[in-house]
């Protein structure tokens, strides 16, 4: 029974210890690798890992139960004994056959029982049934091997990388947890709680940017009252170039100590806010900052672009606004740049390539029938590109067909074509084939050399060429 | 050793079995080369009160061996070559009209079935009806001519012959006829070391005769008791419980029949099969001094009392697949979920 308890023990262990390591293991990977579980998703991880601990520990007490009771089955102890001593069925035979009530059930009875006198006089309980615990814990080590490797499968798996506004969240969650562990005042616990508000808010998709951003602010400017931003590293200065739903922007920080800014603009010049701590500031609040100035820009985004275009405020309010897809579309337009435009700095993204994004509210099908330009430079104007069509590359669109050498090559056209509402009516006006076509392959076609091209075969040549 | 089972110890009996076996197999292994394992099976055979079925294609001494091992034993024996003219009245004797004192009536002629150890030369070349009388005797150990019961004397015991080649003009024994033999042994041919001492054996001057085990005048009686001896072995539950498992283990839908089982096989082992196994491993135990049966009992005694109750269907025949393949797969699977 111990034994069997100790085999259920170590995979319970790593199982709970996964399950109360989480949030460590979480944290340590956004820090390190920038990957995290969503908050919502951890939870359900975690419940999941204690779920199994409870699984885990209802199978130790199970198969300890089933060692108690084969413990106080006579014949299945008889049957341990006999592999022990190498008895062979011997003493099982006389333990289940050993019901004095009945008596002897064969004249050979005695000759059983002096032989199992003779082996169980060579066997020792101590030596035979000692409590093996390197055996029982190199077997469930293997077990906890396996255990593991699965847990770490499901949080590799599980892991994304976080959005500005998710990091924020994660690290004001973050700070919120360490000022309730230091204990620092009721202005600190204040802070701490209104932390964790807009970390929610933050992670609400219902809530419209404008009052994430203001939330932020406010709390920007809680940060402010209590660990104001040193002189030296907080001057932040800002460049933005903007285009009309699409910009690029950087920031540029200086000071006496290590620092570091972020821009945003708007309408082309841009106007800069900036964070920094120095060299010895404190880092937790310094990324804090950070990432706060990154979520207040996405959602500054956000919101320039959701007033751009009704669809894609409506798409947005639903909350399946459409998401280009790198890579998806060959044909999909380029955003264009127009030099007055308002632009908001689109600050660079982990997994989302610039050449990918596709400015916010405009319809990429809708430059299709673009020519292009050269541009007049006197009147101002770049030159523009033609939206050119092109066919997908070998391999882009699915397999290629490979029709080099093919004698003849037969296609259909369709005969229905896309109506309203999904429907397929017939196409009227589909170019019909006026003579018949078959899969026959096509005549050869004896073209008979006029006289001039007529050319003798030089006589050494005659018996090779036919 | 004529004395009683009662007047003799327990040990004595095991003891006594152990060399009584030995000694008949060793007086067989003068005559017969090799097939040792065939030579145990067949006086396991008679010792558990069943009969044989020796499967092998003509030449390996089939025939020889029978007669030597009743000779070995002491024993009546009586050889029925089987052919497709044979009748029943042939095998278990007639009435026939005698004058005695001037009265005609009527007497039975017993025929060759009355005998200790019967040879059934190529048994499936008879018509089923002249099998049927054969095995019936098999099973009843008793006769019945025009009304008239005979019983037939102990040990009875039949050792009937196959060829699983020539199947032409032959009537393959149905599988219910198959179920009354203890076990099947097919005899392979002899190793180039064995072919060698046959050969010397039997092409020299010397001829060799195998000396009686037992007391002619006793044999039966002696034979009687080391069955008994036989019967009284032991047999714990779990071993009991394992035995089932085997049956069911190569039924078609019994309890942990693989799919192969299923695939392979119209009809599992009946009943017959389970007691043949037990009681060839009493056989065992007892050979190897002990009182009860052990796993390993079982596990020798598997093959012999089943190859011959699994039928097979027409995939299986089409395949090849043997029934020592199949249970073989079938007893993995079962140490295995064991």
């Amino acid at each position: 029974m111990t034994e069997s308890m100790l085999f259920s023990l170590l995979p319970l262990i790593v199982t709970v210890a996964a399950a109360l390591c989480l949030d460590v293991l979480n944290n340590l990977a956004l820090d390190h690798l920038g990957y995290f579980i969503e908050p919502a998703r951890l939870e359900r991880l975690r419940d999941s890992f204690l779920v199994l601990g409870a699984v885990e520990l209802l199978g130790a007490v199970l198969l300890a139960l089933r060692s108690r009771i084969n413990a106080n089955n006579f014949v299945h102890t008889a049957e341990l004994i006999d592999q022990s001593v190498r008895g062979r069925q011997e003493i099982v035979t006389l333990a289940a056959l050993s019901d004095v009530a009945k008596g002897p059930p064969s004249p050979f009875y005695p000759v059983l029982r002096r032989r199992v006198v003779s082996y169980l006089e060579k066997f020792d309980p101590q030596r035979e049934f000692k409590l093996n615990l390197g055996e029982t814990f190199s077997r469930s080590s293997v077990l906890s091997a396996g255990a593991a490797f699965i847990l770490m499968a499901a949080i590799i798996a599980l892991m994304t990388v976080p959005t500005p506004a998710q990091a924020v969240a994660h690290r004001l969650r973050q700070l919120a947890g360490s000022m309730d562990v230091s204990g620092s005042g009721p202005t600190a616990q204040q802070l701490a709680a209104a932390a964790r508000d807009v970390a929610k808010d933050l992670e609400n998709p219902n809530l419209p940017p404008e009052q994430k951003e203001a939330e932020l602010q406010a709390l920007n400017q809680q940060l402010d009252k209590i660990q104001p931003p040193q002189a030296s590293a907080q001057s932040g200065k800002g460049t933005s170039s903007g285009s009309n739903g699409n910009g690029s922007g950087g920031g540029k920080g200086s000071g006496s100590g290590e620092g570091a800014g972020n821009g945003a603009g708007k309408s082309g010049t841009g106007t800069g806010t900036g964070a920094g701590a120095g060299g010895k500031g404190n880092q937790q609040m310094l990324e804090l900052r950070n990432d706060i100035a990154k979520a207040q820009a996405q959602l500054e985004q956000q919101a320039a672009s959701g007033e751009k275009t009704t669809t894609a405020q409506n798409n947005s309010a639903k909350g399946n606004a459409p998401v280009p897809q790198p890579g998806k579309n060959p044909n999909a337009s380029s955003g264009q740049n127009k030099p007055n435009g308002t632009g908001t700095i689109q600050l660079p993204q982990p997994g989302r390539l610039a050449s990918n994004q596709t400015p916010s509210g405009q319809n990429p099908d809708s430059h299709r029938s673009d020519k292009g330009s050269m541009g007049d430079t006197h009147l101002g104007e770049f030159p523009k590109t033609g939206n050119y069509e092109r066919y997908y590359k070998l391999g882009e669109g699915g397999q290629a067909l490979h029709i080099r050498d093919a004698r003849y090559v037969t296609f259909q056209l369709p005969t229905e074509i896309a109506a309203a509402a999904g429907s397929l009516t017939p196409d009227q006006a589909r170019p019909r084939a006026t003579t018949p076509y078959t899969n026959a392959p096509l005549k050869q076609q004896q073209m008979p050399a006029s006289p001039d091209e007529q050319q003798l075969v030089p006589p050494r040549y005659r018996d090779l060429i036919r | 050793m004529g004395a009683a089972p009662q007047q003799i110890s327990p040990t004595d009996r095991v003891a006594e079995f152990r060399r009584s076996f030995a000694r008949a197999e060793s007086e067989i292994s003068k005559i017969i080369v090799g097939h040792r394992d065939v030579i145990r099976k067949l006086l396991a055979a008679l010792m558990a009160g069943g009969h044989v079925l020796i499967e092998g294609v003509p030449g390996l001494g089939k025939t020889l061996m029978v007669k030597t091992a009743a000779e070995a034993l002491g024993l009546s024996f009586k050889r029925i070559q089987f052919t497709p003219d044979l009748m029943p009245s042939d095998i278990i004797g007639t009435q026939v009209l005698t004058e005695t004192d001037g009265r005609r009536e009527f007497s039975f002629k017993a025929g060759p079935i009355f005998a200790h150890v019967v040879l059934g030369d190529e048994i499936n070349r008879a018509t089923p009806k002249t099998q049927s009388a054969v095995l019936e005797a098999m099973e009843e150990r008793q006769v019945t001519v025009f009304g008239e019961t005979y019983l037939l004397e102990p040990p009875f015991f039949v050792l009937a012959t196959q060829n699983p080649i020539e199947l032409e003009g032959t009537y393959p024994l149905p599988e219910a006829q198959m179920d009354r033999f203890l076990f099947k042994v097919v005899m392979g041919s002899p190793k180039p070391d064995e072919l060698r001492e046959i050969l010397h054996r039997t092409t020299g001057a010397t001829v060799y005769h195998p000396q009686p085990t037992f007391d002619p005048r006793q044999a039966a009686t002696q034979i009687e008791e080391l069955k008994t001896s036989v019967r009284e072995v032991m047999v714990a539950e779990p071993l009991e419980r394992y035995i089932i498992s085997i049956i069911g283990a190569v039924t078609p839908g019994g309890p942990g029949a693989s799919p192969e089982v299923a695939q392979y096989l119209r009809f599992g082992p009946s009943p017959r099969g389970a007691q043949a196994i037990i009681l060839c491993a009493k056989v065992n135990a007892l050979l190897d001094g002990r009182v009860s049966v052990s796993y390993d009992d079982v596990n020798d005694a598997i093959v012999p009392s089943l190859r011959h109750r699994l039928l097979r269907n027409f995939q299986a025949e089409a395949e090849n697949v043997t029934p020592e393949a199949i249970l073989e797969q079938a007893l993995k699977r079962l140490r295995r979920s064991s």
